[in-house]
């Protein structure tokens, strides 16, 4: 290990998440260093949305441990998460439909940050970084699906998050779109916020991360660079389904 | 600005109807039918609170109505309690169910329903059965005559209307609105917001609870004789819910127009000929549940004109 | 005492299957919850009632004129309502409120024509026709009306199992029930095979209506809402969206209620309304359910 032990944010140790007899993680482990992009990859149903769920507290594990800023947060329920200083967006956005893209972020900002001071400007920061002002009372069903993914990405961003998990936010992207995203992810990062990515794309994966861990039947199966990984022996097998 | 804009709209309605009540009993002598009239829109307001803002239909919101009722009542008989301090502890004892029957919040859409429903019936059984007639009389109802006083809680009435309708004003236009809102359009988006779910939609059951249980007091009250199977009815469940439906849920004028017409409308025709209003309402329902779900208020909306 | 409570609690249990049976049916199709399915039972019972009176028809003969009607009243029911609300935001709660409407509407016309009257046949009909009055099973007796109660609804099931596993269109039912959007792709006419689901489920709640004189006593108007309550409770009990779950729902609902009434009986009234809570904040997907929350 010659990565700094004390940089990291988030510590996942030996996590198992079971659907029945299905064990979508099956003991994974990992670390994501504080403010770098750690990217996740791995072949459908290698565990990496569970994953995400499970550190958002939006699923229970069945054993294991989640540790942040050096802290135990496994199975805490996901408002406390929010409130330690993770948030996470979905692969289907899930925004608040029926509200619009100013109250989304509003609610965010309000409920979503320890810190309760400053709640107007956060709004306009986050609306702002998605680009999405001038649509800030249009409601969140009249949004394209690219404008909800970055409303979802606002609503994390209002809370404040040190530590933001990205869930495929590349699919269905046209190359102009993917690049503008590439960009507001970069730029978190400047401002300090770590984040880890889930990603099919390896070209995206490629533009923002420091490095990246692959997954496979919920276990973390390489961790390095990019270019490494691509000359991987198991992580081709993996990727090839051979 | 906006909010600023609506809570003084909002006020404004409010005192527009005490007004109103206090002046119509001077040139319409049916008081019975204004003190109901009163009645329905603060159930109405309440039960907006939890199913206009929060997605919650409590099918058996008559639970806390009956509940809110005996517990005045059984204040006055046992503990001898001044009828507005019974008033209170109506609601008190009805917000109590309510804590017991925070569970249910766990469930979503019809499931709720449904067992919140199975909750009031309970509660029903419970109250009217015959072993327990040293406490609640059973099925034979209670008599407050001693206290019958038409005229006082008539306001006592106009103020719980008020207040229920203040309460909705305050929940509409603040962020604590914006978190009910947020659980009703999808839980597990408003706990990554930051909103702790099961706090907030309780304190919104609680308040929701309180209200129809200070009328239920109050309803004890004015009509000083009444049975389990009076407080108890479906039918005040069904009422209110179909009140605010056509209406418009989640505002606070749309609760009160959905009892003025359809309350006036069913003492019109529904105390004398029932299965003819009967029979109206149930064909306003499927009419609004299939071509105006979110109620008349809805094609304002859809207009652009914003109703408070 | 204990043997009659047992056996008795059997004999009513298949009884309540079949009140609960078309609720899950259609629940299993259509993730709909037919508030209305009550008052279906209680038109199955005034239709009894009415030709009875009017041409003196034993119930028996009523049961396939029963089906009948109300099959093909539930397939036109399903085109008016369902697909329309199939397409809104929130079909699980409009469709609740909706069917709320259709048993206010039903109440109000029973009332218009039959006024607001406690119904009943004879319950000694069974017993001319067959020539017998009681029946004895281990050492406890029944009255025979209770014996073909249990024998139709046993039949009832038989049916229905043989449509749902050995006809094409209880395998495109089954289908559906699995996946609804997949069963679309691979070529189901969903519409027309939820439309006789819908219709069978709506037959099954009339013939709990033909046979409920004799099983829970006189019929009335406002019966629908209590019995959907119990409905509910046992397909909760057994399991939701598995119609034949129903069945064993409705043994475990017969054999508690008829306990109560032998050992608590001031209490029974309360019983499936507790029983409801209790099972659905344990487990709302019923008893022996798979998980099928948040659908």
């Amino acid at each position: 290990m010659s990565r700094n032990e004390n940089g990291a944010i988030l510590k996942i140790e030996d996590l198992i998440k079971k659907f029945g007899n299905f064990r979508a993680l099956d003991g994974v482990s990992l670390e994501v260093d504080k403010g770098k992009i750690i990217g996740l990859a791995g072949p459908n149903g290698s565990g990496k949305t569970t994953l995400i769920n499970v550190v958002s507290g939006v699923y229970k594990s069945n054993d294991g441990r989640v540790i942040f800023n050096g802290e135990e947060i496994t199975n805490i329920d996901s408002h406390k998460i929010v409130h330690k200083g993770i948030n996470r967006t979905f692969q289907i956005p899930k925004p608040l439909l029926g509200l619009t893209v100013e109250e989304n972020i509003r609610v965010a900002a309000v409920y979503g940050a320890k810190d309760k001071g400053k709640i107007e400007e956060r709004i306009e920061y986050s609306l702002s970084t998605i680009g999405l002002v001038d649509l800030r009372f249009k409601k969140a069903e009249s949004l394209t699906s690219t404008q909800q993914k970055l409303l979802d990405l606002g609503r994390a961003l209002a809370t404040n998050p040190k530590l933001l998990l990205v869930d495929e936010i590349a699919a269905g992207l046209t190359q102009k779109e993917l690049k503008m995203i590439a960009d507001m992810l970069l730029g978190l990062k400047e401002k300090g916020v770590t984040l880890m990515v889930v990603e099919h794309l390896m070209g995206f994966l490629d533009m923002i991360t420091d490095e990246v861990v692959i997954m496979n039947a919920g276990k973390e199966i390489f961790r390095g660079s990019i270019r490494e990984a691509s000359n991987n022996e198991e992580v081709i097998r993996v990727f090839l389904g051979g | 600005m906006y909010r600023k804009k609506g809570i003084i709209y909002g006020l404004g309605i409010t005192l527009l109807v005490i007004v109103l009540f206090i002046f119509l009993p001077n040139i319409y002598n049916n008081t019975s039918f204004l003190f109901n009239l009163m009645l329905y829109m603060a159930l109405a307001e309440g039960l907006n609170i939890i199913y206009g803002f929060t997605g919650y239909l409590p099918f058996g919101y008559v639970g806390f109505f009956g509940a809110g009722a005996y517990s005045a009542a059984l204040a006055i008989l046992f503990l001898h309690f001044p009828p507005l301090i019974a008033v209170l502890v109506g609601g008190i004892g009805a917000f109590l169910i309510g804590i017991i029957f925070i569970p249910l919040l766990k469930l979503s859409g019809a499931y709720f329903a449904i067992a919140n429903l199975a909750a009031s019936q309970a509660l029903y059984y419970i109250v009217a059965n015959p072993n327990l007639e040293k406490i609640t009389q059973g099925p034979y109802g209670i008599s407050l005559a001693n206290i019958y006083n038409p005229q006082v809680s008539y306001y006592v009435m106009l103020s719980i209307l008020a207040f229920s309708m203040v309460t909705v004003i305050f929940i509409r236009f603040s962020d604590y609105g914006l978190a009910l809102l947020s659980i009703k359009e999808d839980r597990v988006s408003a706990s990554l917001a930051g909103i702790n779910v099961p706090r907030e939609r309780s304190i919104a059951w609680g308040l929701s609870s309180f209200i129809a249980g200070l009328s239920g007091g109050v309803y004890a009250w004015y009509v000083a004789v009444f049975y389990p199977t009076t407080v108890f009815s479906l039918e005040i469940s069904v009422f209110v819910i179909v009140f605010v439906l056509f209406g418009g849920i989640g505002t606070l004028v749309g609760p009160l127009i959905g009892s003025l017409v359809l309350y006036s409308f069913y003492n019109f025709i529904g105390i004398s000929t029932p299965q003819y209003f009967q029979l109206s309402y149930g064909l306003l329902i499927i009419i609004f549940a299939l071509f105006i779900p979110n109620g008349i208020l809805s094609i304002f909306e859809k207009r652009g004109i914003h109703v408070p | 005492m204990l043997s009659y409570a047992l056996i008795g609690g059997i004999m009513y249990g298949l009884y309540f299957g079949l009140v609960g049976m078309g609720l899950n049916l259609i629940f299993g199709v259509m993730r709909m919850i037919n508030l209305a399915h009550g008052d279906f039972i209680m038109l199955g019972a005034f239709l009894t009632y009415w030709l009875y009176y009017l041409f003196g028809f034993n119930p028996l003969i009523v049961i396939p004129i029963s089906i009948v009607v109300f099959l093909v009243f539930g397939f036109l029911m399903y085109y008016v309502f369902v697909p329309k609300l199939l397409h809104s935001k929130d079909p699980e709660m409009l469709s609740f409120i909706l069917f709320f409407g259709v048993s206010q509407v039903i109440e109000a016309i029973i009332i218009l024509f039959f006024g607001n009257n406690q119904i009943s046949v004879p319950s000694t009909i069974f017993a001319k026709l067959f020539n017998v009055s009681t029946f004895t099973l281990f050492g406890n007796t029944f009255p025979i009306s209770w014996l073909v109660v249990s024998v139709a609804c046993i039949v009832a099931f038989v049916l229905i199992y043989v449509y749902f596993f050995y006809t094409k269109l209880g395998y495109a039912t089954r289908a559906i029930m699995a996946n609804r959007h997949e069963a679309l792709v691979s070529g189901i006419d969903v519409n027309k095979v939820s439309a006789i689901a819908f219709g069978v489920g709506i037959a099954a709640a009339s013939l709990a209506g033909v046979m409920g004189f004799f099983m829970i006593g006189a019929a009335f108007p406002s019966m629908g809402t209590d019995l959907t309550t119990i409905s509910f409770t046992i397909i909760v009990l057994g399991a939701l969206g598995n119609p034949l779950g129903t069945v064993i729902g409705g043994l475990i609902y017969g054999v508690a209620i008829m306990l109560m009434q032998t050992y608590f009986s001031s209490w029974t009234n309360v019983l499936p309304y507790l029983l409801l809570i209790f099972v659905i904040l344990i487990k709302p997907e019923g008893l022996l359910g798979k998980a099928v929350r948040n659908v």
